[in-house]
């Protein structure tokens, strides 16, 4: 696969959030505002790139068994290096995010990038991945909390949109907002990709930290026949 | 007494962990197709958030905090949990086999549930106390075992539905979703009158 | 067994690289995180005091009442931040917070609002009167209208000096005698105070050495008068509708027993109440019984709240008391109420002579409350099954206070009636 490809893919054609519909939880709950989306996107971005990257260099000195937990512990040093380094200079930030932000932790990408790509691919394409799947991961949560920002308090990034202000749809901000913001981006990037962008199922279940009772409740019978 | 009723009452209707704080989006989605499962996942759901509880509050208060380790937290937490889950999958199978058979399919999962890994952190920044900690974590099990139970018989319906062919699949199950979390705003301030 | 061996090696080598990482990390954010913390914590001090070096919490130190929750020492001198609370009764509970700033001479440099929650707001200029005041708060009116918040703001601030004062932080100011006097007048006669603690009483003309100022409480139930009481300096005489007269000195202590001097010259100097108002009040009492009851005036009756005439009733076999009282209402307005106790100290009747405003105090459009039925309730009841609560009228709360205060100072001139008259 060309490098370029490799970093592109994740901000459009295998977007995590609007296409494989992962990392659902920051996507609903840090989009009330685009900064906070923001802030959440390259926190997340910066612990996926460095984790892609140590987890790929590491890749043939871990063993199978312990995998999992070698990830995990990598991920969540990272989660708890930007977290700390988010309290000590964006303090304003941190408690904007809150508990979300030790969240990244569990979030799926990142955990998910770690077991189908960066373990099986090399340093550089791993960055790449992990750059590329951070950046669509920013974008989407971007796009969404805009949405949902200029909708639900006529503002965009704390800055006022003249007449929509008046006509804010408080209820978008609200968690309602969040659930509709989410399903109509996601049918919106589906009837413009009308059904070409590759299904979840048959991409990352198998990095999906779900994945074991995921297969057999939600990720269709194809994928149920396909892992026996 | 009144406290801790304050507390588990107000995370199952008021700050639902699924619906009003986005926490455990990904099962609340992958397994609410069918009723039965909604059930197993919240049971399970449930007795880890207490098992987690009852493990990292201590940490936290004995060990981390006295040694002024608190910046390790989140490793610690999600460590402890993943080594929780693994154990008592272990000591289901070997001791109650009928109970892991139910639940078993569901513990991995609940690993990188970010609703365990969340109320652990919680129940430290709000300096809940252990025993209120561990009702914290009752109630926003409870909530998350509702969420999904209610939501399990929207989606009941859903498939019946006639949705337009972009919003076929997840994205209708979003649109549901957001008006479940709608009727769960009608909680707002029920807490206050109720105790009041 | 190899494999395992190694397992358990990888794993305990990453996260002993880990824990280092973020050891180091933690070394070179902890400071910063510690800086921010504070300055976040002092930003609400320097608010109220922009030229501030640094703050010294003094609050372990102290013993607080409850309203403060907070003393910092500004560290180069300027003064003190108090952080305050207030809870008045209509904000349910939720304290108003604020921020004052006194500067070392003891004077409120600054006043900050913190949290509000009151739905009668008295505004943010009110906070803003404070300024420049010292501990005796000579300048403050209490605002009509939200009195319950302004009397609780004024109530904190004023436990917040305490607080510096009782710890010689700041020195006590002196009062003058004029807002001595002007604090002392309430005590005499507390039947003619309203809600913010004012006596609701019109200056009169004509008195002469030692009376100097004198006032005649605007619903009737006696005189407040200021007399030159010697030793005492000046005195606060209270004579209540009865002639009966109290005496207070500017500190606030009862000093009747010292003084029986003036208020012979007190209750000499106008008329008494519940005389000249004689007529009127038989007839009102005796329109209640049939034709034969002996209605006989009370005189010299103690107490001194809103009762402005009291009478004996003598119905064949049975004795009843009666009981007229002009407790304050909504807007300082006088209400006029009858109670009747039997023998046994039971309400038999309880009348208003004035038409009670239990609607439309605040909101025009509010229920009316069935008036009859909300007097019937209190009939049968003696004092031990009374109760406060039982006068509440949503959106009428002057209202019935004035009920409440009407059924309190009757029970009070009921028993002294018995005292009395045996």
């Amino acid at each position: 696969m060309k490098k370029c490809e490799i970093f592109s893919k994740g901000i459009i054609k295998e977007n995590p959030v609007l296409v494989l519909l992962l990392g659902t939880c920051p996507a609903l709950a840090t989009t009330t505002g685009v900064v906070s989306a923001l802030a959440m996107g390259i926190a997340a971005t910066a612990v996926l790139f460095c984790s892609n990257i140590v987890i790929s260099m590491l890749r043939k000195a871990v063993p199978d068994k312990v995998r999992i937990p070698c990830y995990i512990v990598v991920i969540a040093g990272f989660v708890s290096v930007v977290q700390m380094l988010m309290h000590a200079y964006f303090p304003d930030l941190y408690d904007m995010l809150g508990v979300y932000l030790a969240l990244i932790v569990v979030n799926c990408i990142i955990l998910g990038r770690a077991e189908m790509f960066a373990r099986k691919n090399g340093v550089i394409d791993s960055a790449l991945d992990g750059l590329g799947m951070g950046i669509g991961f920013t974008l989407a949560l971007v796009l969404m909390a805009s949405f949902r920002e200029v909708i639900g308090a006529g503002t965009w990034a704390g800055i006022e949109i003249p007449v929509i202000k008046d006509y804010a749809v408080s209820i978008m901000t609200a968690s309602p907002g969040g659930f509709l913001a989410f399903g109509c981006l996601v049918a919106l990037v589906a009837k413009i990709t009308s059904g070409k962008a590759p299904a979840k199922k048959s991409f990352s279940c198998e990095g999906c930290p779900n994945a074991a009772a995921c297969n057999k409740e939600s990720c269709e019978t194809d994928v149920k026949e396909e892992s026996k | 007494m009144k406290e801790l009723l304050i507390i588990i009452m107000s995370a199952v209707l008021v700050d639902n962990y699924v619906l009003s704080k986005f926490l455990g989006i990904c099962p609340f989605l992958g397994v609410s197709k069918k009723s039965d499962q909604a059930v197993g996942m919240g049971v399970s759901v449930i007795f880890v958030m207490l098992v987690a509880t009852a493990a990292t509050w201590p940490i936290q208060t004995y060990l981390l905090d006295p040694n002024e380790l608190g910046y390790l937290q989140t490793i610690v937490f999600i460590l402890v949990i993943a080594a929780l889950v693994q154990f008592v999958e272990i000591f289901l199978k070997k001791f109650i086999p009928a109970l892991h058979r139910s639940l078993g399919v569901y513990l991995p999962l609940i690993t990188t549930n970010c609703a365990v890994l969340g109320v652990t952190i919680n129940n430290i920044t709000a300096e809940y106390s252990f025993v209120e900690s561990m009702a914290s974590s009752l109630g926003c099990g409870l909530g998350f075992l509702l969420a999904m139970w209610l939501f399990a018989g929207v989606r009941n319906r859903l498939e019946e539905a006639d949705a337009p062919e972009c919003f076929k699949g997840i994205p209708i199950t979003l649109v549901a979703a957001s008006i479940v979390s709608v009727a769960f705003m009608g909680f707002g301030g029920i807490i206050d009158k109720l105790f009041a | 067994m190899k494999e395992n061996i190694k397992s358990v090696v990888v794993l305990t080598a990453i996260c002993l690289v880990v824990a280092v990482l973020l050891a180091y990390t933690n070394s070179i954010t902890a400071p910063i995180i510690a800086e921010n913390q504070a300055a976040a914590a002092n930003e609400s001090l320097t608010i109220v005091m922009p030229d501030a070096t640094g703050f010294e919490d003094l609050t372990p130190s102290l013993t607080l009442p409850e309203t403060v929750t907070g003393v910092y020492k500004e560290t180069s001198g300027l003064g003190f931040v108090m952080l305050v609370n207030a809870t008045s009764d209509y904000s349910g509970g939720n304290p108003m917070t604020f921020t004052v700033a006194i500067d070392a001479t003891g004077t409120i440099s600054a006043v900050e609002l913190t949290g509000y929650y009151d739905s009668k707001d008295f505004g943010p200029d009110y906070p803003q009167s404070y300024v420049g005041q010292n501990s005796t708060l000579a300048d403050i009116t209490l605002v009509a209208g939200c009195t319950y918040s302004s009397v609780a703001f004024k109530d904190s601030i004023t436990s917040a000096f305490n607080v510096l004062i009782e710890n010689n932080l700041v020195a006590e100011a002196q009062k003058s005698e004029e807002q001595l006097i002007s604090e002392a007048l309430p005590l005499a006669l507390s039947g003619c105070v309203n809600a913010t603690n004012i006596p609701i009483a019109d200056p009169i003309e004509g008195f002469s050495d030692p009376i100097t100022q004198a006032y005649k409480a605007k619903n009737n139930c006696g005189y407040i008068y200021v007399m030159n009481g010697g030793s005492y300096g000046s005195v606060i005489v209270g004579i209540n509708a009865f002639g009966v007269g109290r005496v207070y000195s500017l500190d606030g202590s009862d000093i009747t027993a010292d003084c029986a001097g003036l208020i012979e010259t007190a209750a000499a100097a106008n008329p008494v109440i519940a005389t000249a108002n004689l007529e009127a009040n038989t007839a009102t009492v005796a329109a209640c019984f049939e034709e034969g009851a002996v209605v006989t005036p009370v005189e010299n009756l103690g107490g001194f709240e809103d009762v402005t005439a009291a009478f004996t009733v003598t119905v064949g076999e049975e004795t009843q008391y009666a009981v007229i009282t002009q407790p304050l209402g909504y807007g300082d307005e006088a209400m006029k109420m009858l109670t009747i106790f039997n023998a046994n100290g039971e309400i038999v009747v309880y009348k208003t002579l004035t038409e009670l405003i239990l609607h439309g105090e605040y909101y025009s459009a509010h229920e009316l409350t069935d008036e009859g039925a909300y007097r019937a309730q209190f009939v049968g009841l003696s004092e031990s099954t009374y109760s406060d609560d039982m006068t509440l009228v949503a959106g009428a709360t002057m209202t019935a206070n004035a009920v409440a205060s009407n059924f309190n100072s009757a029970f009070e001139a009921f028993n002294l009636i018995k005292e009395v008259v045996g």
